[in-house]
């Protein structure tokens, strides 16, 4: 039998607006794939972005085209940003309908997709569409990951790095469970340079609720003030599909079906080729483990539906 | 003559101003390329403070500083990238365009003094020939510190089609276009190479109708914006390969707006960059057929700037109004002369203009004395630190109002603005310490 010539690495991305041409742009940057496929139901949209990111191609010469949504099922790397927007003031779980018929739709014009494939899920309700497309997408769930609170983790940090003039990366914190109005920000077992976060001197009289509150709702403000959010999210995507390519097992907060709580939730897993390898539970309290378990409450309720 | 490089030992500042979507996609391209440490971004409006927001949080590769910063911050960056500006309004002429920019460049530069004697001023706004020429005079840098992005992206974009022809990777490809960003671009197919073969004598390029390539080449922004609204994303990834190119000193030779001793003009030609801006120009061998379509250009180029220079850039606006009865009112702004008016200039030519500074108080005495003319006519004032605008209505009706409002700034601001020079019915007047209604 004749070997078949291969091909670069390939990366698909569905949806064409501001979070997935951003995705791309920051992939293009970092020369992480060989080849991105775009693909979006508007196609003078989606042929629009592919020209101006062709222009940018040449940095990490990566090929740009568009993709049908077979060709997208074929990827080494399949992100889905499809998905209405959220609305100024519109809750996450308020895009819940509308995103589950769109991404049902999106599951079966790119059937049958690549055993080996990776489907990242970016549209909100994160989790409900995660645990919906590893029901629905023919591939094995640890192939099927959502940026969950890896967004919201970013954010946590980049709060604490002015506080504590340290870069965002030396922060280990993780939010968990459900990326949105309920995410957990675990206090209680976050360190920097392994000493406890919280023993910090510069944290003395930190209003933690105010702190949490305000990296959960970080998304409204710059919505506010820019119409939509697109640079941290498109910046998280492009460091989880160097993950997946490089193999690197990074330990990063995602969407994925989290047995302890026998639900899909946002937890430290570690990531690489082959997708999740391992999951990690911080050590909560006990106000962080029951905020959790009533993200994971709410979650199994909606998952029940499908 | 040898130069210390200026950035040794001290991590890049980079100031981006206008965080627009050009703006934003060069944050966003540097902070992916991990090409700066501190980045400085300033806009007139909300929407910088947003993206200063969304861009914190991509900044976790290099774990950069991003920061919204004031003008007066920004000047003292060791890179400054200026994107502020407008595009083509709809039926615009280019000259309005050049002023309206001129306008915008002049305030932030105003507002950025005094510049860092070391810092590198990176114009990407258009017409970019045009304002570099402009920025060289009137940041007080050496003009080896300020250059424009010129034709580097139309490069770009030539050598994409070059290489879907030949199936081989962009930094294969030795091509340059040259001139000016835009229509006026001429690609130089007779000295490019790849591999060390010239081009044309390549199977795929004999037959080629090459002007047609370089034409539908020149025309591909204007898909895009048609498609989705703006092109960003090949300037973005331009401007950080550019700042890289600085910060490490690369010298590389790229195809930038610099100022050109040969030919007196600023135009688009390979440059060598390093970490103290351009160290030299490079003039690329041509063909017969290029040289005349670059030197027809350069004329043309040549032709507008001694005209600006004549003009005296520091002098500022001129009053127009043909009606006798509106003279030089207004105080004038420290550093910028008393101004004459120019009669030769005729009130459809002229695009915007503005009112030097005037203070609070020479702002209430000119809308008195303007209210109290005896035509009946509406007028409004945009009062600034800097500049204001004066309109007479063309509705002959309404009574003598004035309304005062801050400079035009915001992007809805922007759209009435258009409305105004749309309506021919602009009226000038520059400053002076003396003149009555």
């Amino acid at each position: 039998m004749s070997q078949s010539r291969r091909g670069g690495s390939q990366m698909a991305i569905i949806g064409a607006g501001s979070v997935g041409s951003g995705i791309a742009f920051a992939c293009l940057m970092r020369s992480v794939v060989s080849e991105l496929l775009i693909n979006d139901f508007n196609a003078e949209v989606c042929d629009g972005q592919v020209l101006d990111l062709q222009d940018a191609a040449f940095v990490s010469n990566t090929k740009v085209r568009v993709g049908t949504p077979k060709e997208c099922g074929q990827a080494d790397i399949i992100v889905i940003t499809a998905g209405a927007r959220q609305r100024p003031g519109e809750s996450r779980d308020e895009l819940v309908q509308r995103n589950q018929d769109i991404l049902k739709s999106v599951l079966d014009g790119m059937q049958p997709i690549k055993p080996t494939a990776i489907l990242m899920l970016v549209a909100n309700p994160v989790n409900v569409l995660t645990c919906m497309a590893q029901k629905f997408s023919g591939l094995p769930p640890r192939q099927v990951i959502g940026t969950g609170t890896y967004l919201d983790s970013i954010r946590f940090r980049v709060a604490m790095k002015e506080r504590l003039r340290v870069s965002e990366s030396s922060v280990h914190a993780y939010v968990v469970g459900d990326h949105g109005d309920k995410q957990v920000a675990v206090w209680s077992s976050a360190t920097v340079g392994g000493k406890p976060l919280l023993s910090f001197e510069e944290l003395h009289g930190l209003d933690q609720d105010e702190v949490s509150h305000q990296v959960a709702h970080k998304a409204y403000k710059i919505i506010d003030l820019k119409g939509a959010t697109s640079f941290g999210i498109a910046a998280v995507v492009s460091e989880l599909a160097l993950c997946i390519t490089l193999n690197k097992l990074s330990v990063i907060p995602l969407s994925t079906y989290c047995e302890r709580f026998d639900a899909c939730l946002s937890f430290p897993v570690s990531l690489g080729t082959n997708g999740v390898e391992n999951i990690a539970y911080p050590e909560m309290n006990e106000k962080e483990l029951a905020l959790v378990q009533a993200s994971a409450e709410a979650t199994r309720k909606v998952c029940s539906a499908f | 003559m040898h130069t210390i490089p200026t950035l040794a030992n001290t991590s890049p500042k980079v100031a981006i101003i206008g965080a627009g979507m050009v703006g934003s996609a060069v944050a966003f391209a540097c902070l992916n390329r991990s090409v700066v440490s501190d980045l400085l971004v300033n806009d007139i409006s909300k929407i910088g403070l947003g993206q200063v927001l969304d861009l914190e949080d991509a900044a976790f590769f290099s774990s950069a500083k991003v920061r919204h910063a004031s003008l007066q911050d920004c000047g003292q960056a060791d890179i400054i990238v200026m994107t502020a500006g407008y595009n083509n309004g709809p039926g615009e002429s280019r000259d309005t365009l050049i002023h309206r920019n001129e306008l915008v460049l002049k305030d932030v530069l105003g507002k950025m003094q005094p510049i860092k004697s070391s810092a590198i001023f990176i114009m990407v706004a258009n017409p970019v020939n045009i304002l570099t020429f402009m920025a060289q005079k009137l940041t007080g840098l050496p003009p080896s510190q300020v250059f424009g992005s010129g034709t580097y992206l139309d490069t770009i974009r030539l050598r994409n089609t070059i290489r879907k022809t030949l199936d081989v990777s962009d930094a294969s490809i030795q091509a340059y276009v040259v001139g000016d960003h835009g229509d006026q671009q001429v690609a130089l197919w007779s000295s490019a190479t790849v591999g060390g073969q010239p081009l044309l004598t390549f199977p795929e390029f004999e037959h080629m109708n090459t002007s047609k390539i370089a034409h539908q080449c020149s025309r591909k922004v204007y898909s895009i914006i048609e498609y989705k609204g703006g092109s960003s994303f090949g300037i973005g990834a331009i401007i950080a390969e550019v700042i890289e190119c600085i910060n490490l000193n690369k010298k590389s030779v790229i195809p930038l707006t610099v100022y050109s001793d040969r030919y007196d003009v600023c135009l688009s030609l390979p440059a060598v960059l390093g970490v103290n801006g351009i160290d030299r120009i490079i003039y690329p061998q041509m063909n017969a057929t290029e040289d005349a379509a670059l030197q027809a250009y350069i004329k043309s180029n040549q032709a507008f700037c001694i005209n600006y220079r004549q003009e005296n850039i520091t002098q500022g606006p001129t009053l127009i109004d043909k009606s006798p009865s509106l003279q030089l009112i207004g105080s004038p702004v420290d550093n910028i002369p008393d101004l004459q008016p120019s009669p030769s200039l005729s009130l459809k030519k002229v695009g915007s203009f503005s009112l030097l500074g005037p203070s609070a108080e020479a702002s209430s005495e000119m809308t008195k004395k303007v209210s109290a003319l005896k035509k009946p006519s509406s007028f409004r004032v945009f009062k600034s630190p800097v500049f204001s605008f004066i309109r007479r209505s063309s509705n002959k009706k309404t009574p003598s109002t004035v309304v005062e409002s801050d400079m035009i700034s915001s992007s809805t601001e922007r759209k009435s603005y258009s409305t105004l020079e749309s309506s021919n019915s602009l009226v000038l007047l520059s400053p002076s310490s003396s003149g009555q209604c």
